[in-house]
């Protein structure tokens, strides 16, 4: 025996002794449970040997030390390294040191290989000793499928198809033809659930008649009538088998291969088949039906000569007990076939009959222990086996179990079947009900026929609340038409210009004049006459005064052809020097003092034209100044109009003044007016006074001067009549100042208006003033109108202040400020504004309505603040309707880009409206924040509060629903893509009828982290809760369900990654003759595969109550499931309590280990504790122990008041053997 | 005490390793035949036990008849596949040299921690006796008892 480690060294332990013993460990589960029924899983298996070492008396020591030292190190152990069974990679389990007789000790060994999968490629060979044929041999079945089973009698047409859109009851059955299994629905409504998927909706109860007999399990059989006949193509098969055949004769075909059989009670073998690969048609008929329970072909294998005395019996899993009363209890159940046997094989095929062996340890197979004897004839799979290996011939030993006829049964029994717990509101959910989100199509029927889903359903329908806060953009952009009027009043320049001009022109006349009259005055002249022409009809009356310094003539003139009396009188003063001066106006200004005066006075009476004119002017020199005055007034009675003016001019060394007022009366039969017009101006130039003085009586023109200060004032009041059909009155009153860069005007109107229809009032008022860049401004406009279907009135004011870009004038400023913001460019660099408008309206017998708003705004630069409210009222014949809403925002623009960097809202909306017999109310209100790139304009972050409540109620129902929502949002800054976000909502109602009630609150939270570079959602934890409450007159419902999920994707594939979640659902509802409450309560957790996305490991944790009173029905019932998959591997534990009309009950618990089912159930009507388990164990030192798979009891202290033997089985405390020698034996000396 | 009995019937052969002996046999022998003689040592009996217990007891009890033409001298042992588990020396020496010794033996064998299974056990006789060879008379009988641990 070598030991070969994996540093390369070896270790030698002894000479391997004669007889080694070889075997396999499976790890397959092979298990059969007390009822019979063999649950298998394939899985790998090790190889065993135990070995005999013959070892030196004196290296007994060293063997252990050698030994001890290899403890759980994996090494080659080579007791034989011709065969891979006596020389494989393992541990040693355990060894024993025999050091009694010297010279030799004894070293037994038991190495155990590792697990061991690998394929075996099968040379063919007979195992069996040279010379002689396997009397053991094994049927390797291979698995019929579609392309193996060629050709068959049997349609497959049990039950109808499944279909997608077929909606099925429950107890329908169905075929699925891709598994060829038949499938009994087990709820009603049933549609859309793939019965081959494990939806939880349908019950597998067994394969389709067709394909029954190559099912591989016993007791389910292809029946018919008509006789079978099958066509195989099975390849290069060797054998065929027929298990619980029903019927007179098999036959079978293959190639040249004919051969009939008679069916006996056994199987029916065939075990020559030529193994051509051609079709092999199998064909079994009788007198009547015929059946056949399995149908076995494959590869006969040998397996060595089967040695004299094998043993045959049966493993009975009847239950056959007697209670401490005495009381016996007999339960037939299923039996299946066992056997052991014995073959010699050749030592040199170990190997190979080893492998063959192994091959089927998870595989149900026909082992033959002699051909022709049925009882050594099992279907089943082999318990254990060993080889001892001899020099040349070894020996194999063998155990085999057969399978029962027991059905499999489904968890812990029909009896408390999950299926049969009570339904009746169609709400339980399915077995293994799971509502995790990644698969949806078992969340859909998750949580008693209500998808968790709907909660976030639900949820989501709670839509994102706006508000309409465009009126905030008009506090920015409303003109004002108060403040249009301003643009005709700004101080105008053209007319100051004007007065100024006509009053030098004025001046400068005066000093001529006064220089034309210094020419008479040197005369000393009196004259007084009356000159009367008959011939053009004229009488003139003159008189004159002239002395050295003064002239003074009076003048009338009658003229009759032009039938006009005219009336003049003349004062003019001038200075003696002047008189005695050169005439040479140029040199006029050369003299001083000079002074002049030259007063006049006239009136016209034409009476042709009905005109009266009456005028008087006064001009005055000095040394210092010259001034004019002139009044005139003129009556025209065919323009019906009076006009009266005054006007005054002063040169002075302060500069230039004028002062002119002038009014006009106008009366016509449609029109009727009063015009005043007052103005002044003042004009200056740079050389002071003196100078202007100079260029005036240089006679230079006077708009030379600079006008600097201006002062008008015009009043208008006009009345028009419109033959019959209107009458207006209007008033219009505008003022204007101006100096430097000082501006003010002012404008006020007022008009009245009427018609036949309507009538109409107006009020203007308006004010501005400017200040180089800066300006300030009043608007007000009331108005009034009404007409035989209503009227209108509205006042409206705008306060305004701002300041615009540098240059402008004040016309320009006026005119920005009067027609608001129109644009970028215009934007005024710092504004500030107060607008209100009130209006009412209203149709007559139809409407009322008044409407309220309010505008405040500031802004300077890129910050802006702004508050709009807006109240209204509203009055109809079907409603009474008010509202208020107030918008604030205050944001931060980007200087550079013009874009919003940050901005934030509250708006508030409330409503309420009355009917006659409903009323409702509501309240909306909204908080935003937001912040932007100024850049770019992409978002940020931003958060948002909102809130819309509202109630309502009619003469039937009364209806109340509070939303309220919390939105947050971080966006990536590269790519404008949603970073993290977070929202809460809520929503909460109320809904009365007059006999029946509902409340409804829906909630959720979730808060997402995305992926920067996708946007996709790599973390998501959310939950999201739905109650409601209903009642009516005969019932009441409550229901709660809450749902908590979290899952976390990856970052990759944005498949999910993890999982986490909880849902629960409970409910309460009563009619007047049943009641029912229940509880689902789900906890599931998932890991899925970063490869395929789909679920790898999951743990889950179900809880199912449910109360149920139907009239004298009562049920209660709670189900527990925890559930923990992992590679593939499932294990669920279910704990089922559940009593019915107290007539009993049932309590169960069980574990389903990847099909084996371990558990016990009290049945409380039965009385009955039924256990099933491999072994159960009492105590923690094992005080009792039942094995069922040995159907051993130990119990460690029995105290029992008397136990006979016939309560002991044969050999249960103690078995003898003996012999006896039937001849003396002699024994030598030596 | 339920006792599982189970007669095994002929005796084993001897191992016929000697060849010698008065027997009539020989090797291998077996029913009723003599058994073989001996070349000092013989198995007088060796069949397999199906163990049933790990924690059970084996007593080996044997019954012989023994006769010798002078002494009785002889070890008897019992091997548990291939292994000697215990023996038991056997010394009656008389005076003279044809003594002519005989008489029954009753040896009972404990075989503690043998694993459950099938073991091959084999009794034993080696003839220490120089002045001729040792007779086990027909109708020697052994007992192998498994007396299991819920009766310990």
């Amino acid at each position: 025996m070598r030991v070969v480690l994996d540093d390369g060294s070896a270790i030698d332990l002894g000479v391997t002794g004669t007889t080694p013993t070889v075997g396999i460990i499976d790890y397959s589960r092979r298990v059969t449970d007390d009822f019979g029924v063999t649950t298998v899983v394939e899985r790998g298996f090790a190889r065993t040997m135990s070995v005999r070492l013959a070892v030196p008396f004196g290296l007994a020591d060293e063997v252990q030390r050698n030994l001890a030292r290899l403890r759980a190190t994996p090494a080659m152990w080579a007791a034989d390294d011709r065969f891979a069974s006596l020389a494989f990679r393992g541990f040693y389990k355990d060894f024993s040191i025999d050091v009694a007789m010297p010279p030799l000790s004894y070293c037994t060994l038991t190495v155990e290989g590792l697990a061991d999968g690998e394929a075996f490629v099968d040379p063919g060979l007979d195992p069996a000793p040279v010379g002689l044929p396997s009397t053991l041999q094994l049927i390797q079945p291979i698995d019929v499928s579609d392309a193996v089973l060629a050709a068959s009698n049997m349609v497959e047409n049990d039950y109808p198809r499944w279909g997608g859109g077929i909606t099925y009851a429950a107890g329908a059955r169905v075929i699925v033809p891709a598994t060829h299994r038949i499938y009994e629905s087990i709820v009603d409504g049933n549609v859309g659930a793939d019965p081959a998927a494990g939806g939880g909706k349908w019950l597998d109860v067994g394969p389709t008649n067709r394909w029954a007999m190559f099912d591989q399990a016993l007791g389910s059989a292809t029946t018919s009538a008509i006789g079978l006949d099958v066509t195989l193509n099975a390849g290069a098969a060797t054998a065929l088998a027929l298990l619980d055949v029903v019927g007179a004769w098999v036959r079978v075909r293959t190639g040249s291969y004919d051969r009939t059989i008679a069916v006996g009670q056994g199987a029916v073998t065939f075990l020559d088949l030529p193994g051509g690969g051609a079709p092999i048609r199998v064909t079994v008929d009788g007198n009547g039906s015929v059946s056949v329970g399995t149908l076995l072909v494959g590869r006969l294998v040998s397996l060595g000569v089967t040695e004299a005395g094998p043993t045959a019996s049966i493993t009975d899993y009847s239950r056959k007990e007697v209670d401490d009363f005495g009381e016996v209890t007999v339960v037939q159940r299923a039996w299946s076939k066992k056997m052991a046997a014995k073959a010699l094989i050749d030592t040199a095929a170990l190997d190979v009959v080893s492998n063959r062996i192994a091959a089927v340890r998870a595989r149900p197979s026909l082992w033959i222990g002699q051909s022709g004897i049925d009882c050594l004839t099992i279907y089943g799979f082999f318990k254990d086996f060993s080889i001892e290996v001899g020099e040349t011939v070894s020996k194999l030993s063998l155990s085999i179990e057969g399978l029962s006829q027991a059905a499999k049964l489904a968890p812990l029994g029909t009896a408390v079947n999950w299926g049969d717990i009570a339904d009746p509101a169609g709400t339980k959910p399915h077995d293994r009900a799971d509502v995790t989100a990644d698969n949806k199509a078992k969340d859909t029927a998750a949580v008693g026929g209500r998808p968790a889903q709907q909660i976030l359903d639900a949820a989501d329908q709670i839509a994102p609340i706006k508000i309409d806060v465009s009126a905030l953009k008009e506090a920015r952009v409303a003109s004002d038409a108060s403040l249009a009027a301003l643009r005709g009043v700004v101080a105008d320049q053209d007319a100051a210009q004007r007065l100024a001009d006509q009053a030098a022109g004025r001046l400068q006349d005066t000093i001529l004049r006064s220089v034309l009259e210094s020419t008479r005055t040197r005369d000393v002249l009196r004259d007084a006459g009356i000159v009367v022409d008959p011939a053009d009809g004229k009488v003139r009356i003159f008189a004159i005064d002239q002395l050295q310094d003064r002239t003074s003539s009076v003048e009338q003139t009658v003229d009759a052809v032009k039938s006009t009396l005219t009336q003049k009188a003349t004062v003019n003063y001038v200075n003696e020097r002047i008189a005695l001066a050169v005439l040479n106006p140029a040199q006029v200004a050369e003299l001083e003092p000079i002074i002049s005066r030259l007063t006049q006075a006239e009136s016209e009476i034409d009476g042709l034209n009905a005109q009266v004119a009456l005028r008087a002017s006064a001009a005055e020199v000095t040394t210092l100044a010259a001034r004019t005055r002139e009044v005139e007034i003129d009556v025209d009675a065919l323009q019906g109009e009076i006009a009266l003016k005054a006007s005054t001019a002063v040169v002075d060394q302060l500069g230039l003044r004028a002062s002119e007022i002038e009014q006009k009366l106008v009366a016509l039969p449609d029109t009727a007016g009063l015009v005043v017009t007052v103005g002044q101006v003042r004009g200056a130039v740079e050389a002071g006074g003196e100078g202007l003085l100079r260029t005036i009586t240089a006679g230079e023109t006077a708009a030379r001067y600079q006008v600097s200060q201006i002062a008008q004032a015009r009043q208008e009041l006009t009345t028009r009549m419109d033959d019959g059909f209107s009458a207006a009155a209007l008033a219009r009153t505008s003022l204007s100042a101006q100096i430097a860069q000082a501006n003010a005007a002012l404008v006020a109107e007022a008009e009245a208006s009427a018609t036949r229809d309507g009538a109409l009032t107006r009020r203007l008022d308006a004010q501005g003033v400017t200040l180089g860049d800066q300006v300030a401004a009043i608007g007000r406009l009331d108005q009034a109108r009404i007409d035989a279907a209503g009227g209108i009135a509205a006042s409206q004011m705008t306060i305004r202040q701002m300041i615009g870009a540098a240059g402008s004038d004040a016309d320009a400023l006026l005119r920005t400020i009067a027609a608001g913001e129109i644009d970028g460019q215009n934007r005024a660099a710092q504004l500030v504004e107060v607008t209100t408008q009130f209006t009412t309206t209203l149709l007559a017998g139809q409407q009322s309505e008044a409407i309220a708003r309010q505008a405040i705004l500031a802004r300077l630069g890129g910050s802006e603040a702004a508050i709009v409210t807006t109240s209204r009222a509203l009055a109809d014949a079907q409603k009474a309707f008010v509202s208020r809403q107030d918008a604030l925002e205050a944001q931060f623009t980007d200087a550079t880009t013009g874009l919003v960097a940050t901005r934030a809202r509250i708006v508030a909306l409330a409503t309420l409206q009355a009917e006659q017999n409903k009323v409702v109310v509501g309240r909306l209100d909204l908080m935003d924040v937001q912040l932007a790139d100024p850049a770019t304009g992409a978002p940020i972050s931003g958060a948002t509060i909102a809130a819309d409540r509202k109630a309502a109620a009619d003469a039937n129902s009364a209806r109340v629903r509070d939303i309220s929502q919390l939105r947050a949002d971080v966006f990536e800054g590269a790519n404008g893509l949603p970073a993290v976000s977070g929202r809460i909502d809520r929503e909460a109602e109320l809904s009365l009828t007059r006999d029946s009630a509902l409340g409804i609150e829906v909630t959720e939270l979730a808060v997402e982290v995305h992926d920067p570079d996708t946007g996709l959602a790599a973390a998501f934890a959310g939950m999201a809760t739905d109650r409601r409450a209903s009642v009516d007159r005969d019932n009441a419902n409550l229901a709660a369900i809450e749902r908590l999920s979290a899952t976390v994707n990856d970052p990759n594939t944005g498949l999910a990654a993890a999982y986490a979640g909880m849902t629960t659902d409970r409910e309460a509802s009563v009619t007047r003759d049943k009641a029912n409450t229940r509880a689902i309560e789900d906890l599931s957790a998932v890991i899925h595969d970063a490869s395929t996305g789909l679920p790898a490991t999951r743990a889950s944790v179900l809880l199912n109550k449910q109360a149920q009173v139907d009239g004298d029905r009562a049920l209660a019932e709670s189900l527990q499931q925890v559930t923990t998959t992992q590679n593939g591997h499932t294990t669920t534990i279910n704990l089922l309590l559940r009593t019915v009309d107290g007539q009993g009950g049932v309590a169960k618990l069980t574990i389903d280990n990847n099909g084996k089912i371990d558990g016990f159930m009290i049945d409380g009507e039965k009385h009955e504790f039924t256990i099933a388990t491999d072994r159960l164990i009492v105590g923690n030192s094992k005080i009792f122990e039942v094995d069922t798979t040995t159907g051993q009891t130990v119990v460690a202290s029995l105290k029992a008041g008397i136990v006979t033997a016939r309560e002991l089985a044969a050999s249960a405390v103690m078995q003898t053997r003996f012999r006896m020698t039937t001849a003396d034996i002699i024994v030598n000396f030596g | 005490m339920a006792v599982d009995t189970i007669e095994i019937g002929d005796p084993d052969p001897g191992d016929g390793g000697g060849g010698g002996g008065g027997g009539g046999g020989g090797g291998g022998g077996g029913g009723g035949g003599g058994g073989g003689g001996g070349g000092g040592t013989v198995r007088v009996f060796q069949f397999p036990f199906p163990k049933q217990q790990a924690e059970s007891l084996l007593k080996v009890l044997v019954y012989a008849s023994l006769s010798s033409p002078d002494d009785l001298q002889l070890t008897a042992f019992v091997s548990v596949d291939g292994v000697i588990r215990q023996s038991t020396p056997v010394n009656l020496i008389f005076d003279g040299t044809a003594s002519k010794a005989q008489g029954p033996i009753t040896i009972p064998f404990f075989i503690e921690g043998l694993a459950a299974g099938d073991h091959e056990i084999v009794f034993s006789v080696t003839n220490s006796e120089p002045d001729g060879p040792l007779t086990v008379r027909r109708g020697a009988y052994i007992e192998i008892v498994e007396i299991k641990s819920a009766a310990l």
